[in-house]
């Protein structure tokens, strides 16, 4: 009888072959490099849409003069070259995005590039101040609530977490500009609860692992169960975190920054917005996309670079 | 039930109740204006005083809380039924149309979420009557809150896909749509409840801030968000602790719907 070959799929993986997966982590890379150039596509063919259907696009100032005949007009427009075909149109306009040029927009009368690149410097100072500020307060209180397993400290903690995330964004801004407290400190109120909540019951998690436990039992200290069991282990999703904090950071800018007015790139979502200024919104949406994608996408691959994969 | 759930209970049915019954219980129309007493103390007359219009805060805070309360959850079962069912026939059907959806919902996922919603809310037209605002702002917030929940109903299909009696109940000849309905579905109950109690706090919290910067509800409709926006005046308000009912109302309730989860359920 001839014994039939067993499937690659179906064989067992072979056991203590632990290496370093490079091939996945470029495959992992490019599978997000591709959902960004779509992010980037999609986006460019949104703003394009919104530009080129809005109400006055492609209208020269010299068909409003009554001495031309019909004939001079339509050679005025058919000059203008933005009333091209909707494709020749479509690919100038990703073109021009490409080449980081994003029109002009509606309510500033200004290029879009320009007032990103003016607006975005008050906005980076700002996360610059609330992100490590945000993280060093939640890290340090999720160690230590956990590490001290304190119950009162733990309900104290999570009633102050929970009041604050029942507090709108723009409440916390509120009180932020009219005690001149700045944009930084908002952000990090808003920040810190959520992260804490998370960063706790991740710690909580796995100080609660069988390794752990019996790490504790046999009568290992605190810190050291901290450094050598709990924190490689919770490293991981603590990553991931904090590149979702980015993403919850960029959408507090908007309520703090328009309340404190502040001159960033949240102030200007706002008021594009509150301006239907949409070519503007529309590229302030896919910018910070694109930049959130590119955190979580780092951390991703910083997770996987980290993890050792079986064979 | 844990001590803290019955209390969430507690707080929240007895301010559904309350608010529910406005019409029965606020002394005066929100809208009403009392002219000869603008920026009234609390009296026998005004409860919470009145606002710079004259306008009764105790009644504006009974209605208020029923447009919040009533829209929020019906904003979180629009988003909820939409998690459902996109969630359900990825989890279901796999392959290149589970891809597809599942792609989408990540692509959504990595939108952030306030400049989602008000680029959408600024395509809508701005100028527009107050029960249209209102309904435009808690459509928009059931239309665009889908996409997590999605992930985690498609998870839980997933997960019931694999599970013996389904392959037993699809060997014997079950067709998909009843597997789905007499199978599937039922056991996505506690998943559909728990992403339907997590989206109502979220949208209340987005609608009220959406109100506090222009983009929600428009007056003279009352919602907490646009009671939060008198307090933009914060320089008296130690002298007038009365105008912060609504923020105490909303975190309430707020807290209400987290504690009714559980920590662990909602960090999940």
């Amino acid at each position: 009888m001839r014994l039939r070959a067993i499937p690659k799929s179906q064989r067992l993986p072979e056991l203590a072959t632990v290496r370093t997966n490079w091939v996945c982590i470029l495959q992992h890379l490019l599978r997000r490099v591709a959902a960004l150039v779509l992010i980037v596509l999609a986006g460019g063919i949104l703003c394009a849409t919104l530009v080129r259907f809005s109400p006055g696009f492609g209208i020269d100032e010299r068909e409003l003069d009554s001495r031309l005949n019909s004939a001079s007009i339509a050679a005025i427009r058919d000059s203008h070259p933005d009333n091209r075909s909707l494709p020749n149109f479509y690919a100038q306009y990703i073109r021009n995005i490409l080449r980081g040029e994003f029109g002009t927009s509606e309510t500033f009368q200004r290029p879009i590039s320009e007032l990103m690149r003016e607006r975005s410097n008050v906005s980076l100072r700002s996360l610059a101040l609330a992100l490590p500020g945000a993280w060093m307060l939640v890290l340090t209180g999720a160690i230590l609530i956990t590490a001290v397993r304190n119950r009162g400290l733990d309900v104290f903690s999570s009633v102050l977490a929970g009041a604050l995330m029942a507090t709108p964004a723009a409440m916390v801004a509120l009180w932020a500009a009219s005690t001149g407290r700045g944009t930084g400190i908002a952000l990090i109120l808003i920040l810190v609860p959520t992260l804490y909540r998370y960063a706790r019951n991740i710690l909580e998690r796995s100080f609660r692992k069988m390794h752990v436990m019996a790490a504790r039992a046999r009568g290992i200290s605190t810190s050291s169960l901290l450094v050598w069991h709990v924190l490689p282990v919770a490293a991981p999703q603590i990553i991931g975190l904090f590149a979702v904090s980015i993403s919850m950071a960029f959408g507090a800018l908007i309520p703090v920054e328009f309340i404190c007015d502040s001159p960033g790139i949240g102030q200007l979502a706002l008021q594009a917005a509150l301006g239907r200024d949409l070519p503007l919104l529309v590229t302030l949406t896919m910018v910070v996309t694109v930049l959130t994608f590119m955190a979580n996408t780092a951390a991703d691959a910083f997770n996987e670079a980290m993890t050792p994969v079986s064979a | 039930m844990k001590v803290d759930r019955k209390i969430a209970w507690f707080v929240i049915l007895g301010l559904v109740t309350v608010c529910m019954c406005a019409q029965l219980i606020a002394p005066a129309n929100y809208a009403k204006q009392f002219r000869e007493a603008p920026n009234a103390s609390p009296s026998k007359q005004f409860l919470l005083g009145t606002d710079d219009l004259g306008r009764d805060r105790f009644s504006r805070l009974l209605y208020g809380g029923r447009v919040s309360l009533l829209l929020a959850p019906a904003a979180a079962l629009l988003s909820t039924c939409l998690a459902a069912g996109l969630g359900t026939v990825a989890g279901y059907s796999g392959g290149m149309l589970a891809r597809i959806l599942m792609g989408t919902v990540d692509l959504f996922l990595s939108l952030p979420w306030f400049f989602l919603l008000i680029t959408v809310r600024a395509t809508l037209p701005l100028d527009v009557s107050p029960m249209t605002s209102v309904t435009v702002t808690f459509a928009l917030l059931g239309f665009l809150g889908w996409a997590a929940s999605a992930r985690v109903v498609y998870a839980g299909v997933r997960a019931l896909r694999s599970s013996d009696f389904i392959t037993t109940a699809r060997s014997c000849g079950c067709v998909p749509w009843r597997t789905l309905a007499v199978h599937i579905m039922p056991n996505l109950k506690p998943i559909l409840w728990a992403q339907f109690l997590v989206s109502i706090p979220a949208f209340i919290l987005a609608e009220a801030n959406l109100t506090m910067l222009g983009l929600g509800v428009a007056e003279p409709l009352p919602s907490w968000g646009s009671l939060l926006k008198e307090l933009e005046n914060y320089d008296n308000l130690s002298a007038q602790p009365w105008r912060l009912a609504p923020l105490v109302l909303l975190m309430l309730v707020v807290w209400g719907f987290q504690a009714l989860l559980g920590h662990d359920e909602v960090m999940a």
